[in-house]
């Protein structure tokens, strides 16, 4: 019986070490990317293997791991199986790759799949933190965490050249650590005939905030239950933020950002209030729904278009044109007093390396990025879809965006060559927390409920300045 | 003292060379599923708990120690108070449900009945399917414009419309409902297996003896699926203590957090927020509060039988 509680204990102890072992050997740092976060822009490993050297300096082939940027087989094939074939987008990551494979016939390039938003942001952390990052990383909303966690790589001036500033994503020590190869802005978007309907002149949009609500009040009220003005969405997820942000900054206030939160502040509220007197021009529920497509449907689907105004990305030109809105475009509405120009970039995909890539792999990287991705012949796709695109060469050709389809892109890019558009405010700690606590405890609830702005925004300043620190 | 203990040691039987062999070769056999439960169980849980004295966002290769901070955040800001409160009240109300739905289900279903495994069949389904496909039939329902969903029922039917999202209520309501509506066909089906394996010459003699169907019920039916009952009710504690995805699907935790619950707050503490030393603290915090009631629901159980 001793015996046989010996082998019992001896069997219980190769088990648990194997566990461990078998842990601890997913975790170890592995190859080219045995640096850890605190390793340098353009470092190189000194274990790197020999099949990532380039050509010519081992005869080996270098190996790029790209993420996004180019479709795979799987992609590729959905993208050639949908109705009416594949889209201006589909042909920018396809013809990405094909265009890198002839280009480079010296790297082995691996095209993945990790998906958008957080799938792709938890995707990129679990190879982050395994020390096994990709060859380029991309993001929207949480790149600033990523550039002010000290995980990417400085981009490089020569990458930068001839790149509009606003395409470019600086961190809090004013460094740049990524590079966006579209972007778009909000614009107020109408339907004309329901404008007419409301006996208001279809080709006079409105042009400041009391225009805006008035016009908005007069298609409600001829509405009568059947149609209704509509205003500035507040949905209790990020759609809402983003889209309110442009009226924060048209006051020449924000939300907060690095270690601020600004809740407090007059000029928010003001624009809090506003905010919720137009919500009075959406049915209830509608601009503060936890899903957004019932009101993209009340604007677009041929069977409802009930809504007279919405507050959306370029992209909408091209899909309300799809389902027939007599559609109508603007420069969001601005304060009556003292009012600016203020907006926010949404729809930018920024791209960056990822501190611990081998300086060959950098270079090659930003090579293809550079000189294929960021291509006029390939940003042209983007214009396609109603997208800004970063080179100024192209941001300042006019020709680029004439046409009646590009009439909300002209004036995305009219706004974007001011160079003071910015993408949303982000916070040093807490960034996904404290923009849920906006969102939910803030924006939805000074449409949702009746309670005094000031004490909304003093509950969720004190929830907030907790998470700063 | 030694001498008693060697001569007690000394009567017990020495395992023979065989029953030794057996006894190591039964190891052998199931070294392979003790290594996968201690890879896949035993070395997260201990480092999801190591996790809640760290902080870490999966950015940097280690995390950091930072002792008992978490903890301390965790137990000074109310609103992790206040969804710990609603996991439990939310979760047990669901249970509840459930358990008594379950039960009703059971009893219509132990019937001889040709398309008794059609029905049997229909209340699993659910369990089978998808939540993000199913929840979203559910949101699509609660849209709040009086011409769709729901709403268009109700007011084709005369009523007002209902503006859904604006109510703790109706999303907690909606929530009890679709967990009930996805985990009620597994629930019945275990009480079916216990309501026929109750000998039915009981019934007969209760019968004999007068007893109405209520009697039966109460004297026969329910002592003989005790521990059937403990089954689901154990169970039930731990699902519903872990309960999120319907309430990530359905309600968001809206209106504004209203219908939040801690479990929900540690998945995107963890895999949004990634502030994963948190997420660890509030796992634990929530993994002990589950295992109080478990053992409360089992003294209770035990003291019962005593009596």
């Amino acid at each position: 019986m001793k015996r046989i509680r010996k082998w019992t204990a001896v069997l219980m102890i190769i088990c648990v070490c194997t566990a461990i072992g078998l842990s601890a050997c997913s975790s170890a740092p592995s190859g080219p990317q045995s640096g850890g976060a605190n390793e340098g822009a353009g470092q190189t490993a000194t274990s790197a293997p020999q099949e990532q050297q380039p050509e010519g300096e081992t005869g080996e082939k270098l190996s790029l791991s790209i993420v996004y940027m180019g479709y795979n087989d799987t992609q590729i094939e959905a993208a050639n199986a949908k109705e009416g074939g594949a889209v201006s987008q589909d042909h920018y990551y396809m013809t990405n790759r094909e265009k890198a494979e002839a280009a480079y016939p010296n790297i082995d390039f691996e095209w993945n799949d990790w998906g958008w938003a957080e799938t792709l942001d938890q995707r990129q952390r679990a190879a982050i933190s395994a020390n096994n990052p990709p060859s380029n990383i991309v993001g929207e909303s949480f790149i600033p965490a990523y550039a002010n966690s000290g995980i990417l790589q400085e981009v490089p001036a020569s990458v930068l050249e001839g790149i509009d500033p606003s395409f470019v994503y600086y961190a809090a020590d004013g460094k740049p650590y990524a590079v966006a190869f579209k972007t778009s802005i909000f614009m107020l978007f109408y339907n004309k005939e329901l404008l007419r309907k409301a006996e208001l002149d279809p080709e006079v949009p409105p042009k400041t905030w009391s225009e805006f609500q008035t016009m908005s009040e007069a298609i409600t009220a001829a509405g009568n239950g059947e149609f209704w003005g509509g205003g500035i969405p507040s949905f209790p997820n990020n759609g809402g933020a983003l889209r309110a942000t442009p009226f924060f900054r048209q006051l020449g206030t924000d939300f907060g950002g690095n270690d601020t939160i600004n809740l407090n502040d007059e000029k928010v509220q003001q624009a809090l209030a506003y905010i919720r007197q137009m919500d009075k021009n959406f049915p209830a529920g509608l601009g503060n729904n936890n899903d957004e497509g019932p009101m993209w449907n009340a604007f677009e689907q041929p069977d409802e278009q009930d809504l007279a105004f919405v507050i959306n990305g370029t992209w909408e030109e091209a899909s309300a044109m799809r389902y027939g809105v007599d559609l109508g475009v603007a420069p969001l509405p601005v304060p009556d007093e003292d009012g600016k120009v203020g907006n926010c970039l949404v729809g930018t995909v920024y791209v960056g390396v990822p501190v611990g890539v081998s300086e060959e792999e950098t270079n090659a990287f930003w090579d293809f990025y550079r000189n294929i991705c960021l291509s006029e012949e390939q940003l042209q796709y983007w214009i396609e879809e109603s997208y800004a695109v970063p080179l100024t060469s192209m941001l300042e050709n006019d020709a680029l965006y004439e046409g009646e389809d590009k009439a909300a892109l002209r004036v995305a890019v009219e706004t974007l060559r001011s160079g003071t558009v910015t993408g949303q405010a982000a916070f040093l700690k807490n960034d996904a927390q404290i923009w849920e606590i906006i969102n939910q405890q803030v924006l939805a609830r000074v449409t949702m409920t009746d309670d005094p702005i000031d004490q909304i925004c003093a509950q969720a300043q004190a929830q907030i300045e907790p998470l700063l620190n | 003292m030694t001498a008693t203990v060697n001569k007690v040691r000394g009567e017990r039987r020495r395992p023979s060379a065989r029953r030794r062999r057996e006894v190591r070769t039964a190891y052998l056999v199931l070294l392979p599923f003790f290594l996968y439960i201690a890879i896949w169980n035993l070395v997260p849980l201990l480092f999801g708990l190591y996790l809640g004295f760290t902080e870490y966002n999966a950015l940097s290769s280690t995390p950091k120690w930072i002792g008992l901070a978490n903890f301390k955040t965790f137990f000074s800001v109310p609103e992790y108070g206040a969804l710990m409160w609603r996991q439990i009240w939310m979760g047990l109300l669901a249970l509840a449900m459930n358990t008594v739905i379950s039960f009703a289900l059971a009893l219509a279903l132990n019937v001889s009945s040709k398309v008794k495994g059609l029905f049997r069949t229909a209340i699993y389904v659910p369990n089978v399917s998808a939540v993000s496909a199913t929840t979203a039939v559910f949101v699509a329902l609660l849209n709040p414009l009086a011409d769709q969903g729901l709403n268009r029922i109700l007011t084709s039917l005369g009523g007002a419309a209902v503006t859904w999202n604006y109510s703790a209520f109706w999303m907690t309501f909606w929530i009890v409902t679709y967990f009930v509506w996805q985990r009620v066909g597994p629930a019945a089906i275990i009480w079916l297996g216990g309501l026929q394996a109750i000998d039915p010459s009981l019934y007969e003699a209760a019968r004999v003896d007068g007893a109405n169907f209520w009697q039966q019920v109460r004297y026969i039916t329910l002592p003989g699926l005790k521990f059937i009952a403990m089954y689901i009710l154990l169970t039930g504690i731990i699902g519903a203590m872990q309960m999120f995805d319907v309430v990530m699907f359905i309600s968001k935790g809206n209106p504004f957090g209203q219908t939040d619950v801690l479990m929900y707050r540690i998945y995107r503490d963890g895999f949004i927020n990634f502030n994963l030393g948190m997420a660890g603290a509030e796992s634990l915090a929530l993994g002990l509060v589950t295992v109080v009631f478990a053992l409360g629901y089992l003294w209770l159980q035990r003291r019962n039988e005593d009596e």
